[in-house]
């Protein structure tokens, strides 16, 4: 018996291949003050897939309310699940971070007047409403055309969470190829190298779970089509 | 405890949780379809 493996699956062991390659690359290139220093490689690319994903999310709400497709109201929801548990990650490895690193394991793991903290924390709050929205309405259409609003309402966080760092007071080190410049990290060109070999790899299993959850979505939709041929016979 | 081992559980508690973030991910389509073509088959049957 031949086994035949989808297109999406070789996605998946791709990117699984990569995630497990980089974390070679992380110990046998990269070098480190500080152990603790290599969280830097996760928090940064669920970082980046959280934004994206938003992003993504962003395009496709637009896109429904301009061609009123389901299939991007979909991509829309799909792509703000991923986005918002990579959010949470993001956050969680960001409070370790400042645990680690603020006077070395005092238990501070929050800081309210950090601006990137509290925006970050607010754009996940803001989406994971957006999901819970979402599922408290029945009507197709009106799930649809509110959820693509609210998508686009919240979509500033994104953009206010990365700037913040930049514009208001924050903690937050930002990564800068100038080694002098105090507050910052400092990334040579090898660690940059592997930050981006884990972003390609991280945004393969995008396209993976993407792909993944419109099946789903396509499977719900038949069991809700044979669900209400059931109803209208039962009449 | 030393520095380096507090930054060592930190570090690894991290990847853990990264990991458990993929599977998470993963396992949630494949179990939620699963679900939803045994449905599918008990209607079928049924009717």
């Amino acid at each position: 018996m031949t086994y035949k493996l989808k297109k999406n699956s070789y996605i998946l062991i791709v990117s699984l291949l990569l995630l497990i390659i980089n974390l070679f690359l992380i110990f046998g290139l990269a070098s480190f003050e500080r152990v603790v220093y290599i969280i830097f490689f996760y928090h940064v690319s669920a970082a980046w897939l959280s934004y994206f994903s938003f992003g993504v999310s962003f395009i496709a709400h637009l896109l429904y309310l301009k061609q009123k497709k389901m299939k991007w109201s979909n991509l829309g929801k799909n792509s703000i699940i991923v986005g918002v548990f990579f959010v949470a990650f993001t956050l969680i490895t960001g409070s370790l971070w400042f645990n680690a690193t603020s006077g070395s394991y005092n238990n501070i793991y929050w800081q309210w007047s950090d601006a990137r903290q509290t925006t970050t924390l607010i754009l996940l709050l803001s989406y994971v409403a957006y999901l819970i929205f979402r599922n408290f309405i029945e009507d197709k259409e009106k799930k649809a055309k509110l959820s693509a609003i609210l998508g686009i309402v919240f979509f500033p966080t994104v953009p206010l969470s990365y700037l913040s760092a930049i514009l208001f007071t924050s903690l937050h080190p930002l990564i800068n190829p100038n080694p002098s410049e105090p507050g910052n990290i400092y990334w040579d060109s090898i660690k940059l190298f592997i930050l981006f070999f884990n972003l390609i790899a991280i945004t393969l299993l995008f396209v993976y779970l993407i792909r993944e959850l419109k099946e789903l979505d396509i499977a719900k939709e038949k069991l809700h089509e044979k669900l209400y041929i059931k109803m209208e016979e039962g009449r | 405890m030393s520095e380096l081992i507090l930054d060592i559980t930190t570090i690894s508690i991290s990847y853990a949780l990264f990991w458990l973030v993929i599977i998470i991910l993963i396992l949630y389509p494949k179990l939620a379809k699963r679900k939803i073509e045994k449905r599918l088959n008990r209607l079928n049957q049924n009717s």
